[in-house]
């Protein structure tokens, strides 16, 4: 992902100047760039530059949006952003080529605009994936590998590995596309998984369920402002929304620190607003920016409205951050899935038993016990001179 | 038969087994340990002490945290001193009583044997036997895996601008994540403390039926062997085993002092 998007676009500056001034006020506009640039991480100078390179630069990125196995969640949270607003988004700053959800084309028109908007931008566009592919066979004779979702005759697998092959960079949106999400739970039945797992092409990933949309207007702006994809962690999420825990950024988290938990919902820690901890949050295990930049344009998020963290922005959270409402997943052995604490409990009270019982039975058997039986170590004796040592020949009666 | 100091019918010396800077580490790797423990299930279930007052005034979780890393320092330091020394002569090498070798394993099987059936022959040991070993083993391994579980869990709160952020985040990401290095932070804890409980009783029931292993080891480095058994052990008073013995004559006279000090 070295190349700037300007080199592997050939796209220069667009000539037409983006209408964003025209249809916000720039005001707003400037609020909303401030915005990007704290999510970036960037300081509130930086705000004129992310204006310019999206009033000036125009770069346009051509947009294929993919619906794989998914809910449209994040379709909808998309085109719910007000800052800068849905048309704002699709028509001045991407070029939104692909979409069916928002596209008027349907059936055959629809698979003949896909083509068409690949073969006119082969390597130059973004790739947006939402949702997951199975991967599965489904019984019966007509079951082939990913049949479970297949659109227009082909499967979601042949789609996405076309589509992403072919993109100039693939941005997983959901923490469906990214890792899974709900149809990869345990057991899995379709064998759902992320786009990175399923077809093998590096993604960049927003999860979150649904994700935030500041957070892929973000990396859009990245992309724009820097000409190149944003830095991320091992697993591909940008660092500007998933490099810090929710727990690192709390506003409950002077209430952790405090040691002043809600005990259960609507007690008196609940109504004064305390930490979430015991009630099973998993903010201290979740990576994702929610507390800073919150949901619906910054109006709430689960803590904030009083409901513990679930971790949605997690690898698998459908199973490792079940159950909610408990502080740790069930270990899950042979034949058990138990809380984590029971199983402890259970270590710990057959190691006392099978003490006690020891020492039960050693009481017992103490006629049969003599020290002077104890034979030597012949382990212990000196490698190099066995001989001639005191004591070495003697039998202990 | 001549008495011995001890009342036994036959002389006993006292044998040198760790040195007194090893039982200094053995009983900070304790306190520890038990801070550890008792701060991380605070951690892991906070109950019984809660925050006062407006939230700043209150710092419950933070205390225990503050405790629970401080004495992480202490663990840290102290295993990586005593693992460092098991390779050493100053603590006769004995890193090879403590991994699982094929000859330690078999020890380890014929001792359990012994001690759950109390049939049999079985060997006494200077140092700390195949048994013992594979427990100290497996306490060590569940510390290591605690310092890299908690340190996981210490690092993504640093600044995300620093290598050894970068490191954990890396790392996290290859373990599974912040919930399954959770989760094998507080399972591990249980697993812990199955074996300091086996770990304390063994050393128990070594001190009170056996003259090997008494807890005295631990505290002031010595042992107490009757003499016929420890002619292989090789230099009494040194800490290296395949060093030529000493003759019986001179164990007993350099042995004397300190059985006349018993007797008085
Ligand atoms: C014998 C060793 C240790 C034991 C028994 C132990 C036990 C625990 C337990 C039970 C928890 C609560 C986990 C949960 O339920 O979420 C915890 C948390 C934690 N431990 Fe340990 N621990 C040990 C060593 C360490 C070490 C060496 C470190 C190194 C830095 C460490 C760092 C942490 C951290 C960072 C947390 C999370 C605290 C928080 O962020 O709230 N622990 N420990
Ligand atoms: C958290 C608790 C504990 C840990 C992690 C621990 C760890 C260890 C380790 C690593 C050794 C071998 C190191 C050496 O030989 O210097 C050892 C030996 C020993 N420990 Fe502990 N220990 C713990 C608690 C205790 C307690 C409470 C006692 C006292 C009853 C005890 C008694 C002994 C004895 C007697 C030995 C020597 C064994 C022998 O020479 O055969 N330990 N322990
Ligand atoms: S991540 Fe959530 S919102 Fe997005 S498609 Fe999956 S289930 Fe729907
Ligand atoms: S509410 Fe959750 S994220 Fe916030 S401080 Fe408490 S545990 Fe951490």
């Amino acid at each position: 992902m070295c190349k700037t998007f300007g080199q592997a676009t050939g796209l220069g500056p667009d000539t037409d100047r983006l209408s964003i001034l025209n249809s916000l006020d720039r005001r707003e506009f400037m609020g909303f760039c401030l915005k990007v640039a704290a999510v970036l991480g960037l300081s509130a100078s930086y705000a004129p530059k992310i204006a310019e390179a999206i009033e000036a630069g125009a770069r346009k990125p051509s947009v294929i949006w993919l619906h794989l196995a998914e809910c449209t969640g994040d379709s909808e949270a998309f085109i719910r952003s007000t800052y800068p607003s849905t048309e704002e988004l699709i028509l001045n700053v991407l070029s939104v080529d692909y979409h069916e959800t928002i596209m008027a084309a349907a059936g055959h028109q629809a698979e003949s605009a896909l083509e068409q908007a690949m073969k006119d931008n082969r390597g130059k566009y973004i790739a947006v994936c939402e949702g997951a592919i199975p991967t599965g066979t489904p019984p019966g004779p007509a079951g082939k590998p990913g049949a479970f979702l297949t659109i227009g005759g082909r499967t979601g697998i042949d789609i996405a590995r076309e589509v992403c092959e072919n993109a100039f960079a693939v941005m997983c949106v959901g923490t469906c596309s990214c890792f899974g999400g709900v149809q990869a739970q345990r057991p899995n039945p379709t064998g759902a998984m992320g786009v990175e797992d399923a077809i093998g092409v590096p993604t960049l990933k927003i999860p979150g369920c649904p994700h935030n949309v500041v957070n892929s207007v973000a990396a859009i702006v990245n992309f724009l402002l820097l000409g190149s994809l944003p830095k991320t962690d091992k697993l591909g999420r940008p660092l500007f929304a998933f490099g810090k825990r929710i727990h690192d950024h709390c506003p409950r988290r002077a209430h952790f620190d405090a040691g002043q938990f809600v005990e259960k919902f609507g007690d008196e820690g609940a109504k004064n607003n305390w930490c979430l901890y015991k009630v099973g949050c998993k903010g201290p295990q979740t990576y994702h920016n929610c507390s800073l930049v919150e949901y619906n344009d910054g109006t709430s998020w689960p803590i904030k409205a009083g409901h513990g963290c679930i971790g949605c922005s997690e690898p698998r959270f459908w199973d490792n951050m079940q159950p909610f409402y408990e502080r740790l997943p069930n270990v899950i052995l042979p034949g058990v899935e138990a809380g984590a604490d029971k199983v402890g409990f259970a270590l710990v009270g057959a190691a006392a038993a099978g003490v006690a019982a020891h020492a039960a039975w050693s009481f017992a058997n103490r006629k049969k016990f003599d020290p002077t039986l104890a034979l030597k170590d012949a382990d212990e004796a000196p490698a190099k001179a066995p001989s001639k040592t005191a004591g070495e020949d003697d039998t202990t009666e | 038969m001549e008495k011995d100091g001890f009342g036994y019918s036959e002389v006993h010396l006292v044998v040198r087994t760790r040195s007194v800077f090893a039982c200094f580490l053995h009983w900070m790797m304790f306190s520890a340990v038990v801070t550890l423990v008792v701060t991380g299930f605070y951690i892991g279930w906070p109950n019984f002490y809660f925050g006062t007052g407006e939230a700043y005034q209150a710092f419950a979780m933070a205390n225990m945290r503050y405790y629970h890393f401080l004495a992480a320092a202490v663990l840290i330091v102290f295993v990586l001193v005593r693992g460092y020394l098991a390779f050493t002569p100053s603590c006769n090498r004995d890193i090879k009583q403590f991994v699982p070798t094929w000859k330690n394993i078999v020890g380890a099987y014929r001792l359990a044997i012994y001690f759950l059936t109390w049939r049999g022959p079985h060997a006494e040991y200077r140092f700390v036997n195949p048994l013992g070993g594979l427990g100290v083993f497996m306490m060590v391994v569940c510390m290591l895996i605690q310092m890299v579980t908690g340190f996981l869990m210490y690092l993504p709160g640093a600044d995300i601008t620093t290598w050894w952020w970068a490191m954990g985040s890396w790392l996290d990401s290859l373990l599974g994540g912040q919930q399954t290095i959770r989760l094998t932070h507080h399972v591990t804890m249980y697993i812990l403390t199955f074996l300091v409980i086996i770990h304390v009783y063994m050393q128990v029931v070594k001190s009170t039926l056996f003259t090997e292993a008494d807890i005295a080891s631990i505290i002031s480095g010595y042992k107490i062997f009757p003499i016929s058994h420890i002619g292989h052990f090789g230099d009494v008073y040194g800490m290296h085993i395949d060093e030529k013995p000493p003759s019986e004559e001179k164990m007993r006279m350099e042995s004397t002092p300190m059985i006349e000090a018993v007797e008085k």
